[in-house]
């Protein structure tokens, strides 16, 4: 049920890492404009990944990074501190941060 | 199915169903507006205004201080003011749309059924109509062509800025602001000053308690010597006429919610050059409104043409300072508390029509819809008579027989000419020119106080007061009339929805006032001992003005003169006048001694004495537990006093109890008290000294704490809780547990120094460094730099372009 090129990419590592990268960079984008781009982000950068919890964990990856760069965005901006002051909103923005990769890294259990 | 298959399978069920109700529930909501990086909520994170800005009006800058104070500079008025709505719309917007909603009666709209009675007493009432018809009026004016320059602001920067917190939070889009908006505004102010229910709180209490406990307990005069211009015999209390409908407790507690919470009032004092260091007038004024977050008011600087050069706050939605200094003056205003509202009843046909004298009348009659978030709309009957709305809350088609259904005349229905006023006092240049504006000042009826810099002093009530007639002979407005047979009419230049004129109102040189006073103090109590004509039907209690009286004259007559110092420091007096009008009450209270409550029960025969209220300075600091038990003690002495006599009567649970001087001053052996002061006293001591020790209290500051709450009453949106000084009786004015006091606290002096505060941060964005940046300085009784100076640096550049 894997896709042969799936099967061939997870084989070489090169590939594999070029993939990886470049679904993570596609998927983080993509999640600035659209909630749905990290459940995207956390499927291509699964879906590379030899076994199901590596793509998993992947996805997890992808979904510090995701955290990391709105952190990040706010600190630059002056509002790091207000923010997490919010409490529930913000908890909730990190639980989806780092849980939407993550649950569309399930993918790879699938492919 | 072998396991792999299985778990795919699983997976791929788990995946869609996962996707499909992120996508296709209200999970999606939540999904787009807290996703991180693409959460519509984090976008309002980003908010920052600054750079260069297109002005169809010309160049213009702002440069914000370290309060976040725009300090605004342009050549031309206009281009002054478009900045001036830059700044509103990028700091305040969402406040601004919220007011405008609250009063256009459009808040069920974005916040569901919870604010469908307000929408229905806000169309009901018709404040929309009202601005309508007084920016009908401006339209055209030098005033009306500055205003709208400042919505064209607001309203740019509502497209270059980026949307505030609340819209994203609550998912909804702000609308265009305009010209109505801004005269919304100012209704919502005149509304919270002079829009009282009182007649109808005293009709129900003369229906329930009789006249004279009515008289008694809520007196039009408070028996005391110190009026804001003092000397007089004062003037007779009693009320002539009796009530020509019987009121309807629902409809009264109804009403009741549309006022100011009790506490709104204010403090002002004027002092000349002949009482202070540097020769100069003193002006202080610290208006007691809602202590809302953000706060009421917004700072601001405007320089422009000569003479333009002001500074102070305006009500963000309002382009000018309403209190503040110019070039020339300093001014403040405190609200007078006079009589501008009316009630009337009448005899109807049952076909729409109303007898009124000998004619027979339609109401003006229309359908309203009000639109509820996530509900049914509402159909609103919006109806006018010829005195001005008619107010409902359930008709029962007895058509006024009973008073659930009330016609109203409100000065502030008419198209008035406040704004024209408050433009034209921000380039006053003295006394002769700020009496001039104040003259057009149509509502709210406030005591202005103002001097300049050529050492001229004024007070002066401002805004129109009906003279009501009956039969051509005037009579007071403190009872129901019956508008059928033309009682309590309002001269003929009351024109509701329409242009009035100061005919049949209180002439300008016939209010109270004084020119060039040595000394003169506000705090709402009553105006003069023996005004030339009606003006009230009930004013504060004298504690404030009693004490910044005593305070002046004690300095006055040391050989010691005022200064700035001095005037924050009677501007921060937390000495509570209460406590020596309570204290034979409660030495009393120490003779007999005070019950305690024992395992849940009540004992009558173990008894503490009071001791350290007696000891007490009656200073009401939070880190002392004497004002803690005072406060609680009073509070229960008169729910004691009045509860059960007012439950018994039929009176509403919400109906408000007689003020503190009232029941300080009944005598000891008063029914009131079943005879026994004493006895009902020691009962309340014991219950407070239970309640505190049951809250686990340990000092005033553990219970009078700063609680503002944001409208969406979230707790990252609210500020912090903190310890403050201060009560409802003393100057510095606090309510713990309502939401008024010191909404501005502001000294001027003449050397430059004048200094200010505001109970929050000028910034209504909660990611700004301004959202409360001045909140605990303004706890602890700090004040800030108010100079007329325009920082270094340039933070907004407006340039000539389509804007």
């Amino acid at each position: 049920m894997t896709p042969e090129f799936l099967t061939e990419l997870r084989e070489d590592d090169s590939r594999r890492v070029a993939a990886t990268n470049g679904a993570v960079l596609l998927g983080v984008g993509l999640s600035l404009f659209h909630w749905s781009g990290l459940l995207l982000a956390g499927a291509l950068a699964a879906l590379p990944q030899r076994t199901v919890p590596r793509g998993i964990g992947a996805g997890f990856g992808v979904g510090v990074l995701a955290v990391v760069v709105f952190l990040g965005q706010l600190w630059l901006a002056g509002t790091l501190g207000p923010v997490l002051g919010m409490g529930q909103p913000v908890w909730l923005a990190l639980a989806l941060g780092l849980g939407l990769p993550t649950f569309g890294a399930l993918v790879r259990g699938v492919f | 199915m072998n396991e792999e298959t299985t778990r795919r399978a699983v997976l791929s069920a788990v995946l869609g169903a996962g996707v499909g109700g992120m996508a296709l529930t209200d999970a999606r909501s939540y999904l787009t507006r807290f996703t991180p990086n693409s959460g519509t909520v984090w976008g309002a994170a980003n908010r920052n205004a600054a750079g260069s800005v297109d002005s169809p009006y010309g160049a213009a800058t702002v440069s914000y201080d370290d309060d976040h104070v725009p300090h605004v500079e342009a050549d031309d008025e206009r281009a002054a003011y478009f900045a001036v709505g830059y700044c509103h719309g990028a700091d305040r917007f969402f406040q601004m749309d919220l007011y405008r909603r609250l009063m256009a009666g459009e808040l069920a709209a974005v916040v569901g059924d919870v604010a469908v009675d307000s929408d229905v007493f806000h169309r009901q009432l018709d404040f929309a109509g009202a601005a309508e018809a007084t920016w009908e009026r401006a339209e055209g004016t030098a005033t009306g062509d500055v205003v709208e320059a400042y919505v064209d602001g607001v309203n740019h920067a509502l497209e270059r800025e980026s949307t505030p917190l609340e819209y994203r939070l609550l998912s909804f889009e702000p609308r265009e602001w305009t010209p109505t908006a801004c005269l919304l505004i100012s209704k919502q102010i005149a509304w919270g000053l002079t829009g009282s229910f009182r007649t109808l709180r005293t009709a129900l209490a003369r229906d329930r308690l009789g006249s004279e406990a009515t008289e008694e307990l809520y007196p039009r005069l408070m028996d005391h010597d110190v009026p804001i211009i003092r000397g007089g015999d004062g003037a007779s209390g009693t009320v002539a006429g009796a009530d020509a409908a019987t009121p309807e407790p629902g409809m009264v507690s109804w009403l009741g919610s549309f006022e100011s919470d009790p506490g709104v009032g204010s403090n002002s004092w004027v002092v000349s050059g002949e009482h202070t260091a540097s020769g100069d007038p003193i002006v202080a004024n610290d208006p007691h409104l809602n202590l809302t977050v953000p706060p009421v008011w917004y700072e601001q600087h405007v320089v422009g043409p000569d003479p333009l050069d002001v500074r102070g706050v305006s009500f963000p939605g309002v382009p000018f300072v309403i209190i503040g200094q110019n070039h020339a003056g300093a001014w403040g205003f405190t609200n007078a508390g006079a009589d501008v509202i009316d009630f009337y009843t009448y005899e109807t046909t049952g076909d729409g029509s109303y007898r009124y004298g000998d004619e027979t009348r339609e109401f003006d009659s229309r359908t309203e819809t009000v639109a509820v978030a996530d509900g049914e709309d509402v159909e609103v009957t919006v109806k006018r008579s010829v005195h001005g709305s008619v107010l409902t809350q359930y008709p029962d088609g007895d058509e006024f027989e009973r008073a659930d259904e009330l016609g109203v005349a409100w000065t502030g229905l008419s198209a008035t000419r406040t704004v024209e006023a408050v433009h034209e006092l921000n380039v006053a240049g003295g006394v002769d020119e700020a009496e001039a504006a104040i003259r057009k000042f149509d509502e709210p009826t406030q005591s202005f106080v103002y001097a300049d810099s050529d050492g001229g002093t004024y007070y002066w009530v401002t805004g129109q007061i009906p003279i009501r007639t009956t039969d051509g002979e005037p009579v007071r407005g403190t009872r129901i009339f019956d508008g059928s047979a033309r009682e309590g009419e309002w001269g003929a230049g009351y024109t509701p929805f329409g242009e009035s004129s100061w005919e049949g109102f209180v002439p300008f040189e016939e209010k109270p006032g004084v020119r060039n006073p040595d000394s003169l103090a506000t705090a709402n109590q009553r105006l003069t001992g023996d005004p030339e004509h009606y003006i009230s039907e009930g004013y504060a209690p004298p504690f404030r003005g009693s004490r910044i009286y005593d305070r002046l004259d004690e300095r006055a007559s040391s050989d010691e003169p005022m200064d700035a110092a001095f005037a924050r420091d009677v501007q921060l007096d937390t000495l509570d006048p209460r406590y020596e009008l309570f204290r034979p009450t409660i030495e009393a209270v120490a003779e007999v001694g005070v019950p305690t409550t024992e395992d849940g029960g009540s004992s009558t025969d173990a008894f503490e004495p009071p001791e350290s209220l007696l000891d007490w300075d009656g200073e009401m600091r939070p880190g002392d537990p004497e004002p803690l038990l005072f406060e609680h003690w009073l509070r229960e002495f008169r729910s004691a006093t009045f509860e059960d006599a007012f439950a018994d009567a039929g009176l509403p649970e919400d109906f408000p109890n007689p003020n503190d001087w009232i029941l300080g001053t009944l005598p000891a052996d008063s029914e009131w008290f079943d005879g026994d002061r004493t006895a009902v006293a020691a009962e309340a001591m014991g219950a407070a000294r239970d309640r505190i020790a049951d809250e686990g209290w340990d000092d005033y500051g553990d219970w009078n704490r700063v609680r503002f709450s944001h409208p969406f009453d979230q707790p990252f949106l609210n500020y912090d809780r903190l310890r403050t000084a201060g009560s409802p009786g003393t100057v510095r004015n606090f309510h713990s547990e309502g939401s008024t006091g010191a909404s501005w606290r502001m000294v001027a002096t003449f050397d430059g120094d004048s200094r200010a505060i505001l109970p929050g941060g000028n910034s209504g964005d909660y990611f700004s460094a301004h959202y409360d940046d001045q909140l605990q300085a303004w706890a602890n009784g700090e004040y800030k730099p108010m100079r007329r100076k325009v920082p270094d640096g340039i933070d907004i550049t407006f340039e000539e372009g389509d804007g």
